[in-house]
């Protein structure tokens, strides 16, 4: 039969055998792909135990590694990768080297990893697998994966449980179907049982082909039941289709074979308000209106008619293969969770619709079977569907959106914006780190040994005074200083000397004490240290201080006692505050009301109409004239 | 020879002493039967120093070395170390280590050339294990188990692990340490076989406990049987005349 499927609908119950035998599962491609890693490493276990164990070195711990020479394999014992999988061992979360690849790339400095066989520099990839640990361990404290790795993981396996539709592609075009390879097969995953890995879904589409013989395809049925706003719609649908002489009695049923169907209807859900009349009684006091009482009534008949037709069905139900089933939390009691009920709480053919549906009414149940056992068919390019992919995966929310502890912003040395750096210089830089983090713990057991061997590497003394100052670690000062006898009078890059940068007043004190003790040792005075701190000069401060704290103690006291006795004066002397204000406001009449008062000769004018000014002015001028008549 | 011993009633000897190819280690007891028994197979050959360990008698879980050095964890008293540094040949070098895993007996299992440690140990310490003791230091767990000292016992001559250790593992490990392992138990049936077992390249003392057929896979695994003049002379001259050179 050389027709083009395509053209019209397929029913997942009835693939084509050409189609079936070529298709191979998309959408889960993540556990494809651990399923075959897992493989060889059984293989590799099976050999081990005959004994052929000499001729293939590998690795416990890390997936398929296989060395050739007992040095590679020594040498792969010593690599990032196989510690960092040591370490993974023990929360289960190992890494393959693609994997571990792609997790270094997060971290800076990372050309190191491929030559880290030589002992030279496996001290600094020693500290990125534990960086990587950490960050690991900082992770999976808080909430188990969202390292970016295992969050990719996690989010794919998630993206995998999540869609409704397994999508399907054969693996080659099928002329005889005339299917063309970008063809994608979707089919519902609620069909499926809740499986792991891709082959068996593969292997379980095949088993629910319908097999052409009549009695065992007779026999197999699907439920469908929802129940919503008192309306109630159930069916049970046989999974072959109807024969053009078999009997329909639903209408636009079309090849539909529907063995049972029954709809009801009653009046429970509260109109306007909505939601039911139960969960209005719950929430506040039971209602007395006679609305209210035909709701409760309509409720529990609705229920019980549901289960009666249950109890009715129970052959059917227990014969079907799915039930899917619409219902509220309230509703579900209508299903189960009675005597007789035909269907269990956890029973495993449960599905919920995995698409929304309207008012159950029959038509609807027809349309959800549709949807339900027809196959969807697209043609995409594997690009579009790469970038379809990406974008959904990226769509979902991390599981508990940690926010990460972000590394505090130490000011580094060297930038490192060149992604590639000698495995030397890497390591120094390493070093370095591990050097100003032993400085700034304060960790001078370690230190001392340190630095014996790498002093050569630091030129500059003062960078590291500074660091220890800045630090306030007055123990590794103190050795700097003494032993070491690092120079404290080259200023640092940055133009600060060491005593300027100190933090506290006790790595201060380090560079007084030494500068008291051995004056000679270099200019102090150009090492911005103020001047030398002898013992007895210590004590006296701090006799100074004790006393100075004394006498404020006291003065503070005495001020206390004064106050409160001014206070217990004023209560008795003061005169009831309405006397006063009548006071204040006869002043204030008096006195000058503006700012400034009289200032020029004629400020008195100011507020005064034209005439009368006028007025004051001729009178004025007439006094002026007398007194020059005279 | 394997030689059996307890310490006041506990079989578990390993948990209190130490032994290399150049010195011997033994907690301090109320009687002198344990240490005896040691002196009576080592008397003349290596120096047998009774100590505590950060005032605890579990000095060989505290501690761990080889005929290069011994490796004391950091609650370790001067007086101690001193005492030590006092009793022990000068060609052993001795380290005090600040570690979080301070049970370095557990965590570390070496011979005088290659260590298993604990995955988790510092990167530290791990420098300091390669430079004090002198040997290539591998991280390692024995059948799952992060306590690589507790659960195996080694020497130049082989090493005898958990008896859970698979044989692909078994295989890794030898191949890693460059010598025969076999799994197997001490004390009648312990899987802690440090705890039970204390070796070196020409002895080897377990608990009280251990059953014939269990000394004689010690005796095997460690090639302790038949020690001629001749053997001595040949197999034992490395180690004697290295550690008194």
């Amino acid at each position: 039969m050389a027709t083009a499927i395509l053209n019209r609908a397929i029913s997942v119950y009835s693939l084509p055998a050409e189609l079936l035998s070529n298709l191979s599962v998309r959408s889960i491609e993540a556990q494809t792909s651990t399923a075959v890693n897992e493989e060889p490493e059984t293989k590799r276990k099976n050999g081990n135990a005959v004994g052929a164990s000499s001729t293939t070195l590998g690795c416990q711990t890390c997936p398929n590694a296989s060395f050739e020479t007992v040095e590679e394999q020594r040498a792969h014992f010593k690599s990032d990768w196989h510690r960092y999988n040591a370490k993974a061992k023990l929360t289960g979360r190992i890494v393959s080297q693609e994997e571990w690849d792609n997790m270094v790339e997060g971290v800076s400095s990372i050309s190191g990893s491929a030559s880290s066989s030589s002992s030279g520099d496996s001290s600094h990839s020693q500290s990125k697998v534990t960086r990587l640990l950490n960050r690991q361990k900082l992770n999976s404290a808080s909430d188990g994966d969202s390292d970016e790795a295992a969050e990719l993981a996690d989010r794919q396996r998630r993206a995998h449980l999540r869609t409704a539709v397994i999508w399907f592609t054969p693996t080659t075009p099928i002329p005889l179907l005339s299917v063309p390879k970008n063809t994608q097969f979707g089919i519902h995953r609620a069909l499926f049982p809740p499986f792991e890995t891709a082959r068996d879904y593969l292997e379980e589409l095949r088993r629910m082909q319908l097999t052409g013989d009549e009695e065992e395809d007779q026999e197999r049925r699907i439920t469908l039941l929802m129940v919503a706003g008192g309306h109630f719609a159930g069916m049970v649908v046989g999974i072959k289709p109807r024969g053009k002489t078999e009997r329909q009695d639903v209408k636009g049923a079309g090849e539909v074979r529907v063995l049972q169907h029954k709809t009801f209807h009653r009046y429970t859900t509260r109109k306007k308000q909505g939601g039911s009349q139960a969960l209005n009684d719950n929430a506040k006091s039971k209602a007395v209106s006679a609305g209210a009482m035909l709701r409760r009534y309509g409720e529990q008949a609705l229920q019980e008619e549901i289960q009666a037709l249950m109890i009715e069905w129970a052959e059917d139900i227990h014969a079907s293969e799915r039930i899917f089933i619409r219902a509220s939390t309230h509703g579900k009691k209508s299903f189960w969770g009675y005597e007789d009920a035909p269907i269990e709480k956890g029973d495993e053919r449960i599905r919920t619709f995995p698409f929304p549906t309207r008012r159950p009414t029959l038509q609807e149940l027809l349309r959800c079977w549709q949807e339900l056992t027809r196959v969807k068919v697209s043609h995409l390019s594997e690009d579009a569907l790469q970038a379809l992919d990406e974008a959904y995966i990226a769509s979902l929310q991390p599981k508990n959106k940690v926010v990460k502890p972000t590394p505090a912003p130490t000011p580094r040395p060297t930038t490192t914006p060149v992604p590639r750096i000698s495995p030397e210089e890497e390591a120094r830089q390493d070093r370095r780190k591990r050097l100003e983090e032993m400085i700034r713990k304060g960790k001078l057991d370690v230190l001392r040994p340190f630095w014996t061997k790498y002093k050569a590497e630091y030129p500059s003394s003062s960078e590291i005074l500074g660091l220890a100052s800045a630090a306030g670690q007055e123990d590794i000062l103190r050795w700097l200083l003494e032993e070491e006898r690092l120079d404290p009078t080259q200023p640092a890059p940055d133009g600060k000397f060491a005593y300027d940068l100190c933090s506290t007043k006790g790595a201060r004190n380090v560079f007084r004490r030494i500068a008291h003790a051995h004056p000679d040792w270099c200019d102090w005075t150009a090492a911005r240290v103020p001047s030398g701190l002898s013992e007895e000069m210590e004590a006296e401060q701090e006799k100074k201080k004790s006393e100075r704290r004394k006498g404020l103690r006291e003065k503070l006291r005495e001020r206390e006692k004064a106050r409160a006795e001014e206070e217990k004066n004023e209560e008795t002397s003061q005169p009831p505050p309405q006397l006063l204000v009548p006071v204040a406001a006869a002043t204030g009449l008096n006195g000058p009301q503006k700012l400034g008062g009289r200032v020029g000769g004629e400020g008195g004018l100011a507020g005064l109409s034209p005439e009368m000014r006028q007025q004051i002015e001729r009178e004025r001028r007439a006094r002026a004239a007398e007194a020059r008549l005279k | 020879m394997a030689t059996r011993a307890q310490f006041e009633n506990s079989t578990d000897i390993g948990v209190f002493a130490k032994l290399t190819n150049a010195y011997c280690l033994t907690a301090l007891a109320s009687s002198t039967n344990f240490y005896s028994v040691f002196e009576a197979e080592l008397a003349d050959v290596i120096p047998i120093v009774h100590t505590t360990i950060g005032g605890t008698r579990i000095v060989g879980r505290l501690t761990a070395g080889n005929r290069h050095g011994l490796l004391v964890p950091s609650s370790t008293t001067d007086q101690e170390l001193q005492h030590l540094r006092n009793a022990l040949p000068p060609s052993v070098a001795i380290q005090r280590v600040e570690e979080r895993l301070s049970a370095l007996g557990n965590v570390i299992a070496c011979n005088d050339y290659v260590a298993l440690v604990h995955p988790d140990i510092d990167r530290e310490t791990e420098e300091i294990i390669a430079d004090t003791l002198k040997v290539e230091v591998f991280r390692q767990t024995v059948a799952s188990n992060v306590l690589v000292g507790s659960y195996c016992a080694l020497s130049n001559q082989g090493g005898l692990v958990h008896p859970k250790t698979s044989r692909s593992e078994l295989d890794e490990l030898s191949s890693l340490l460059q010598v025969p392992l076999v799994a197997g138990t001490v004390n009648r049936g312990s899987e802690v076989i440090g705890a039970g077992l204390v070796v070196n390249d020409w002895c080897a003392f377990t608990g009280l406990d251990t059953t014939a057929t269990e000394v004689s896979v010690i005796e095997a695994t460690f090639r302790l049987q038949g020690q001629t003049s001749a053997a001595v002379i040949n197999e034992m001259r490395d180690s004697l005349i290295d550690s008194y050179a």
